[in-house]
Parts: C-alpha cells; sequence; structure tokens
C-alpha cells in the first residue's frame, strides 16, 4: 500500500508537468522524469536507511521545482504565452483558422454563384485581400487573450514556488482532471463571443462579395437584446468556473454540479430563443443582393441545441461514476 | 550587492560550465540520475530541473546520442557524447584551459 502511494505521488507530479508541455515531447519528458524520481527515491531510501514511504517522497519533491517551474525549464521561461497555455494556444488558433477557412470558402461559393465563375480570380484575389488581415488581426487578439490568461494563471502559480506542497499536487484519475486545453478554449471562445454580442452584434450576419466589393447584412433582430443579459450572464459564469477548474486542476463535486447547471441554463436560453421570437432573421427583400432567399438562424440553433444536449449527456456519463447525488448523502 | 545578487552571478558562471562538465562525463554512458550523483560526487551540484533539459538541448544539437533500455529495476535512457559532441569537447576543453590560465594570472 505504502509503495503504491509512492507510486501515485510520483505520478501526480510527473503528470502535472506534462500537462504543461507541448504535446512533442510530453510523453518522452514524462518517462524520464518518472524514472528518475524513483531512481532518486530508491537512493536515498538507501542512503539515509529509510523507508521509501510517503513522507520521504514528499522531501524529494519538495527539493525539485514545482511542476510548472520544471516544466518551463523544458520550453523557455522568456515567453508572451507560457508553457502551461502554449498547448492550449495552438489548439485555438488551429480551431480558429479552421472556422475562418469555412466561413471563407462558403462565402467563397456564395460569391461565385452571386457573381459567375467568370470572375472566378477577381474573387479569389479579393477573398485573399481581406483573408490576411482578418487571419491576422484573429490571432493578434487570441494572443492578447492567452497572454492575459497566462499572466494571471502564472501569478498564481508563483505562490506555489515558495515551499510548494506536493500533496497538493492533483491526483491521476484521468475522468477527474481538468483539461487545461479544453478549459482555456472554452474561455478564450466564451470571452470572444461575449465582446462579439456586446460591442459588435452586426458582426453576425451574412458576408458576401459582389462586384461592388464586400457586403454585410447584419442580421440580428430587436428580440436578441432580451437575451443579452442571460447570455453575459451564462459566459460569465462559464469564463469563472473555467477559471477555478484551471486553478484546481480537477474536478470536484461541486464544479461537475455547476457544469451540469449552466449547461441546462444554456439549453434553456437556446430552447427560449428557438421557440420565441426569431433572434436573426433576413426577408427576402433584404437578401436581394444574395439569391432573394430569406435567412433564419433556427435551424443553425437546433443543431447547437442538439450538440449542447449530446455535450452534456456525454459529460454526465463520463462523470457519472463521480457524481454524488445529495439528497443520496 | 546583496546575497541575492552575488548567488545569481555565481549561477550564471557555472551555468556556462555545465554543458562542458556533461560532455565530459558522457564519454562513459550514463543515465539521468547517474549522471547528476557522478557530478554532485565530483563537487558540481546539478539539480534535475537544469540536467534534463540540457540534455534534451545537447542532443537536439546532435551532441549526445541516447536510447532507452532496460537495465535494472526499471526502463531508463542512456546518453553518451556522440563523434560531433568529442569534437566539441576537444575544443570547448582547449577554450576553458585557455580561460583558466588567463584568469589565474587576472584574479593573482
Amino acid at each position: 500500500m505504502k509503495n503504491q502511494e509512492n507510486t501515485d505521488l510520483i505520478e501526480r507530479y510527473v503528470a502535472a508537468v506534462g500537462r504543461q508541455l507541448p504535446r512533442r515531447m510530453r510523453s518522452d519528458v514524462e518517462d524520464e522524469l518518472r524514472s528518475s524520481l524513483q531512481d532518486m527515491l530508491e537512493d536515498r531510501g538507501r542512503a539515509l536507511d529509510r523507508t521509501t514511504n510517503e513522507e520521504l517522497m514528499i522531501e524529494i519533491l519538495r527539493e525539485i521545482d514545482p511542476p510548472s517551474k520544471m516544466a518551463a525549464r523544458y520550453t523557455g521561461t522568456s515567453h508572451l504565452i507560457g508553457p502551461r497555455l502554449y498547448p492550449s494556444f495552438l489548439q485555438a488558433s488551429w480551431i480558429l483558422l479552421v472556422i475562418l477557412s469555412v466561413m471563407y470558402i462558403i462565402g467563397l461559393l456564395m460569391s461565385l454563384s452571386e457573381i459567375g465563375s467568370g470572375h472566378v480570380f477577381t474573387v479569389i484575389g479579393e477573398m485573399l485581400r481581406s483573408l490576411i488581415p482578418s487571419t491576422l488581426g484573429t490571432i493578434g487578439l487570441l494572443v492578447v487573450i492567452f497572454a492575459l490568461l497566462d499572466r494571471v494563471i502564472m501569478k498564481v502559480d508563483k505562490s506555489e514556488e515558495k515551499g510548494w506542497d506536493p500533496r497538493k499536487l492533483p491526483v491521476v484519475r484521468a475522468p477527474n482532471i481538468v483539461r487545461t486545453t479544453g478549459a482555456v478554449v472554452q474561455i478564450v471562445f466564451a470571452v470572444a463571443f461575449m465582446v462579439v454580442i456586446n460591442f459588435f452584434p452586426q458582426l453576425i450576419g451574412i458576408s458576401y462579395y459582389t462586384e461592388g466589393g464586400w457586403q454585410h447584412i447584419s442580421a440580428l433582430t430587436p428580440a436578441f437584446s432580451s437575451y443579452l443579459l442571460p447570455l453575459n450572464l451564462l459566459l460569465g459564469l462559464d469564463i469563472l468556473l473555467n477559471l477555478v477548474l484551471l486553478r484546481q486542476g480537477e474536478w470536484s463535486p461541486m464544479t461537475r454540479w455547476a457544469k451540469v447547471g449552466l449547461s441546462l441554463f444554456g439549453i434553456a436560453i437556446l430552447i427560449a430563443m428557438i421557440s420565441g421570437s426569431p433572434v436573426a432573421y433576413l426577408s427576402p427583400e433584404e437578401m436581394e443582393p444574395y439569391a432573394g432567399q430569406d435567412f433564419d438562424l433556427g435551424p443553425l440553433l437546433i443543431l447547437i441545441l442538439i450538440y449542447q444536449i449530446y455535450r452534456l449527456v456525454r459529460f454526465l456519463l463520463r462523470h457519472g461514476l463521480y457524481i454524488r447525488i445529495p439528497f443520496k448523502e | 550587492m546583496t546575497q541575492k545578487q552575488l548567488e545569481n552571478m555565481a549561477l550564471e558562471l557555472r551555468r556556462g560550465v555545465i554543458a562542458l562538465a556533461v560532455l565530459s562525463q558522457l564519454r562513459q554512458e550514463q543515465y539521468g540520475y547517474s549522471l547528476i550523483k557522478l557530478l554532485n560526487e565530483q563537487g558540481l551540484e546539478i539539480d534535475q530541473g537544469t540536467l534534463y533539459p540540457l540534455l534534451r538541448r545537447l542532443e537536439s544539437s546532435g551532441l549526445l546520442k541516447s536510447e532507452w533500455r532496460v537495465e535494472g529495476p526499471r526502463p531508463r535512457r542512456y546518453y553518451q557524447t556522440s563523434g560531433d559532441g568529442k569534437e566539441a569537447l576537444a575544443t570547448l576543453g582547449q577554450e576553458w584551459n585557455k580561460l583558466v590560465e588567463v584568469m589565474e594570472g587576472l584574479l593573482s
């Protein structure tokens, strides 16, 4: 049992370091750290003629760097976005680039159907001209958000450098461990969505290219304003929950229930949006420049609703063994 | 000058020679922890957080080669100075000897 505890503490340390490393080096570094810590434990036990128990392991871990500092040594310390968030930054950048590419390809097809395939090179040229600054702008915004997050998280981490306590390392149990990447990506998208709905709501709509240049029609209706408060509340609480999860590093019963509560809140807002007055609609007249068909966000909201329900069910199944129903306790 | 500043200067001084020390000791194959012990026994204190990233850097520069092997209770990664590493060691060793000579003259 004691040996199991020792290994457990090593695994917790190794996992805590690994989570903050880029994927390409993670498993290699983890294997080497694990092997070295086991060597160190055995050697110290022999030298001091002590049992290799958890207490000795804690002493050893206290001598070495806390996980965030150890990870930083592998990835370098001079950075705008630190090792803890860099993998998440890369993932978020890829997701954004894919979304932008898909949007531009759809825009390209719409523009071609509008002005004819004879202008294909003009349309592609115009598209590339607007794609480059918008991509750079988006990545720039992402860098700023991640750099700010990094400052907040690293500030928290610095407190553990002075006499850090290995006993507080998160336990390695797959469903319990918070995926840093997932939490950070959710924060970034929640912040971005909040910025758009509060300050640039006109961006939600349709963009297309005609011979006269790029055109954009904002699609939000006045009905959308009644959802601003609940949406801001939902996004704000979601950001707060993800920050707490990043800080704690593992799920607790309270954060699980908070997640379930927020998911249900989000689903309720979606159902209200779908069943109430349209929150985004463009009449055939408004859509005259493009095909003259009306535009309704309803079907997209239904797809989002189905996806949110799927995510909630998946979350409940993944965490089901660990969720304790309060009234049974 | 504070004690902390002095410690930082001593750390900078040591940092420059650690790569040379590692290359010299890896003329014979070692795994990470045995190398730490070897260096510590010879008076060069080095911790895991300094050594392992350095080993990775030296290997990616082609100065070291490594392989995972199971010899004993667990798999370990064994490092050894490569051909390029031995050439670099010879050059850096000469530089070091010159530096020691100059510094002895300056400090005496």
